[in-house]
């Protein structure tokens, strides 16, 4: 489903976090599902998705935060823009929760000094966003802010 | 002119990869129209880099221009950051479906 400009989607898989987490961290295993890679999971790494031919070139990506088998956030470069997808599984009665976050609005979000994650600007992008796709509030002042057909190019 | 190598800019989504241009849409939406310099005071480019960067926002259609003798005058136009939807949309089935293709790969590799 989409919330605003992020995408979120959750599954329950019959499987435990320690699975399904190995799922998302393991090239061989992401190169199943996802798409050729050459991840590894450690806070800092650079890694590629390939997504060609549906892309000219594979994304660059970062990892930024790893926390097994609970949270992992990266940063996927698509068309020039960064965008973050972040995992997030929970144990659910010998299941495994799986919450997809991919903010695909291209973000210039970054670590603040304190250890935290904030925007730049004081006008957020979103509202802006969200505006523009709201007709009712189109007049409202701003200052009140591994292999997928999605991104095949229309070209 | 982009940049060589630079991601060739035909959509909304182009418009918003850029950092500088985010910045230029965030002045722009503060309702009403902005002069040049307005939006070049704060962002750290070059006052031609910015033009630039307008005059692609425009070929896009997200701003439009008014001109009042030697001044030009800019507006978002709204609407058109609406495609951003589609966009999202294309995202909102890649994770569709890869999470599908994921449930398969458990399941045929517990």
């Amino acid at each position: 489903m989409i919330d605003g400009t992020r995408v979120v989607h959750e599954v329950r898989y019959p499987h435990p976090p320690e699975r399904v987490w190995r799922a998302l961290t393991d090239p061989a295993e992401l190169s199943a599902w996802l798409m050729p890679n050459d991840f590894t999971a450690e806070e800092g790494a650079r890694f590629r998705l390939d997504a060609r031919p549906s892309h000219l070139e594979p994304f660059d990506c970062e990892v930024l935060e790893v926390d097994p088998p609970h949270r992992l956030r990266t940063r996927w470069v698509v068309r020039g823009a960064p965008t973050i997808v972040t995992f997030e599984l929970r144990a659910d009665d010998g299941g495994t929760v799986l919450r997809v976050e991919h903010d695909g609005l291209p973000t210039d979000e970054q670590p603040n000094f304190d250890g935290g994650w904030g925007t730049k600007f004081a006008i957020d992008l979103r509202d802006v966003l969200d505006g523009a796709r709201d007709p009712a509030a189109a007049t409202r002042d701003a200052t009140g802010l591994t292999h997928h057909p999605a991104y095949v190019s229309s070209r | 002119m982009p940049a060589a190598g630079a991601p060739l800019v035909d959509d909304v989504f182009g418009v918003l990869a850029h950092p500088v241009r985010r910045q230029l849409l965030e002045r722009l939406a503060a309702a009403g129209e902005h002069r040049v310099t307005d939006l070049a005071g704060p962002v750290t480019v070059s006052r031609s880099a910015v033009s630039q960067h307008l005059r692609l926002m425009r070929s896009i259609g997200v701003v439009s221009e008014r001109r009042a003798g030697r001044e030009r005058y800019y507006r978002l136009e709204r609407e058109r950051l609406g495609e951003v939807e589609s966009w999202l949309m294309r995202i909102d089935r890649f994770w569709e479906r890869g999470l599908r293709r994921l449930g398969e790969h458990l399941d045929t590799h517990p």
